[in-house]
């Protein structure tokens, strides 16, 4: 589990999701390249090995979207840029190693397997605006075996 | 109590030099078009509790997209924009 203290900032930019995992993660991909060409046309790079981006998943109206996005950082961002709230709390944290076309297994493996079989109660999207996270850092290495992501899921702590 | 939002979203008005001087104070490199919706998506969202007229100026602040506009309460110009706060990195 993990706490995070502040809630963070983020501006990004928003793609609709589809009902199948296997066009999402091509949705995704391509949106991941469209956003990082964004950051640097307009020069919203971060700094060195610090960097951080977050992937969003949330669902509205039975619809899903991911958005992906950057701490707001001092930066100033063109309009077209979404903003979003990571809210401060209690999350748990699961990390996904290898290649990001496992990623479906993944996420599969934490709602089908770990979760039902866990004490967790993730708080509904309804309350943090979103269903779960996905953090990038300097561990990020797309496809490489030892690249590293962590997905955040919020706890509902009212129980 | 005036209502500064509505006015001057309605009578804004840029000068060629301005758009040069926002993009530089902000570091971005946008386009005309693109920085007029900024500073209108900026006053749209910002609430009206942050304008505060002083002299000839109205300043509007709006933490979130980290930004302050001043804008001339006489002729609804837009004068310059502000990062309200700097970066601490340098961009690479």
């Amino acid at each position: 589990m993990k706490i995070i203290d502040k809630t963070i900032s983020t501006f990004g930019l928003l793609t609709e999701l589809s009902k199948s995992q296997t066009d999402n993660f091509e949705i995704i991909k391509n949106h991941w390249k469209k956003f990082n060409a964004e950051l640097k046309k307009y020069n919203l790079i971060q700094n060195g090995g610090n960097w951080e981006k977050y992937g969003i998943t949330f669902k509205t109206n039975e619809t899903y979207f991911y958005l992906t996005a950057v701490p707001q950082d001092n930066f100033v961002f063109p309009e077209h840029f979404v903003y979003k709230e990571i809210p401060k709390g209690e999350y748990e944290v699961f990390t996904h190693t290898g290649n990001m076309e496992n990623i479906k297994q993944t996420i599969n493996n934490i709602y089908k397997n770990i979760l039902p079989n866990s004490n967790l109660t993730i708080e509904h999207y309804s309350k943090t605006g979103f269903i779960h996270f996905e953090k990038y850092d300097y561990r990020f290495r797309w496809d490489k075996l030892n690249s590293e992501i962590d997905i955040y899921l919020p706890i509902n702590t009212n129980n | 109590m005036t209502n500064y939002k509505k006015e001057i979203l309605d009578k804004l008005c840029y000068t060629e030099l301005v758009y040069g001087r926002i993009n530089k104070k902000l570091k971005l490199d946008l386009s005309k078009d693109k920085i007029e919706k900024l500073i209108t998506t900026v006053i749209f969202e910002t609430d009206e509790t942050d304008f505060v007229n002083k002299g000839k100026n109205i300043y509007i602040t709006n933490e979130k997209r980290n930004i302050m506009l001043t804008i001339n309460s006489y002729t609804n110009r837009i004068i310059t924009a502000d990062k309200l706060k700097k970066e601490k990195t340098t961009n690479s």
